[in-house]
């Protein structure tokens, strides 16, 4: 029986600044699943996103708005929110070793009249303890996206996958 | 993951609706999933709804309780809690200005089994009336024991004027 979640591709690293997955998005799909797991060496520290256009470079411009919802452990849980940023924050907080993983559901990335939205959920490890984020995200820009870069730690292992939502 | 969704119904708005009916769920598989993307409503400030039906018709009793979070881009994020509703929210207060748009995705569980509650989990990330980004984070149940095999989707005030509406069931 033919299915309607499709691997598309995968990308991975080790010992890496960022990690892209080039040529992910097409218009045989609408919706998209993209997960992520890995560890990185940095101290307590976010992971960022950013999608790539048409033509595969990074967007930098300042038009990307986001909402996260951090739940810790061992703290009250916490809300964060910018508008106007040059990338998408907090898809993962962890720590120095400790493992993560994510899941974002991106829509229209491919749609040149519609903008790019997405939601996410991920789990890590602060210095403290247990995180898990649930955030909201979208970039403000008309335009076809091709891909996306994940970066800011430096990745001791990173591994991400897209399947289309056909 | 891969290989485990089977699409069983998909409806694509081009012109004003009153609603959206998905059909087609029964007791092949025990999850199913709901999602919807590029959603224009025709009249501003209205709200994106989904009940529960049984061959098309919806269940309008005051069975419905909800739980959840709304993240917000602008302000500090809501709670929505409430029970014996008549309806669960999909995308909140969507506009009709540039980009004003939902989308979202649900995971329906326990819904064609007669002995069972119907839950559903709920995750949208749109640009309300005003503009801002806003995400609808949480889950729902309708309180009968009944088995549902359909869904109705329809704006609290006007039409959908665009959007595409797919269901899929998760192998087991």
């Amino acid at each position: 029986m033919a299915t309607n979640l499709e691997f598309i591709k995968s990308a991975s690293g080790t010992s890496v600044s960022s990690l892209s997955v080039t040529d992910c998005f097409s218009a045989k799909y609408d919706v998209y699943t993209v997960v992520g797991r890995g560890d990185f060496t940095n101290s307590n520290a976010f992971i960022y996103l950013r999608f790539l256009d048409s033509g595969g470079s990074e967007v930098s411009a300042s038009n990307y708005d986001y909402a996260n919802l951090v739940m810790e452990s061992y703290a009250s849980f916490g809300e964060s929110r910018t508008t106007n940023a040059d990338h998408l924050e907090r898809i993962v907080y962890s720590h120095n070793g400790n493992d993560f993983g994510f899941e974002i559901n991106i829509y229209n990335p491919y749609d040149s009249s519609s903008y790019s939205f997405c939601q996410w959920q991920s789990g890590g490890r602060s210095s403290l303890g247990l995180v898990g984020i649930k955030s909201i995200g979208v970039l403000k820009q008309t335009a076809t996206m091709s891909g996306i870069k994940i970066y800011n730690p430096t990745f001791t292992d990173i591994n991400v996958s897209v399947y289309g939502v056909k | 993951m891969a290989g485990s969704l089977i699409k069983i119904d998909e409806e694509i708005v081009t012109s004003a609706v009153a609603s959206v009916s998905l059909l087609g769920i029964d007791s092949t598989y025990d999850v199913y999933m709901v999602k919807g993307n590029n959603i224009n409503l025709d009249t501003d400030g209205s709200l994106l709804f989904i009940r529960t039906a049984i061959d098309g018709t919806e269940q309008t009793t005051a069975n419905y309780d909800k739980a959840a979070k709304l993240l917000k881009a602008d302000t500090t994020f809501g709670n929505i809690a409430v029970v014996n509703d008549t309806f669960w929210y999909l995308d909140m207060i969507l506009g009709t200005g540039t980009q004003e748009q939902g989308n979202f995705v649900s995971y329906l569980f326990n819904w064609n089994n007669s002995s069972e509650y119907s839950f559903i989990t709920n995750e949208s990330s749109f640009i309300n009336s005003s503009a801002v980004l806003q995400g609808y984070q949480g889950g729902g149940v309708y309180t009968v024991a009944e088995a549902h095999n359909s869904m109705k989707i329809y704006a609290n005030s006007g039409n959908i004027a665009s959007g595409k509406f797919t269901l899929y069931g998760l192998k087991k």
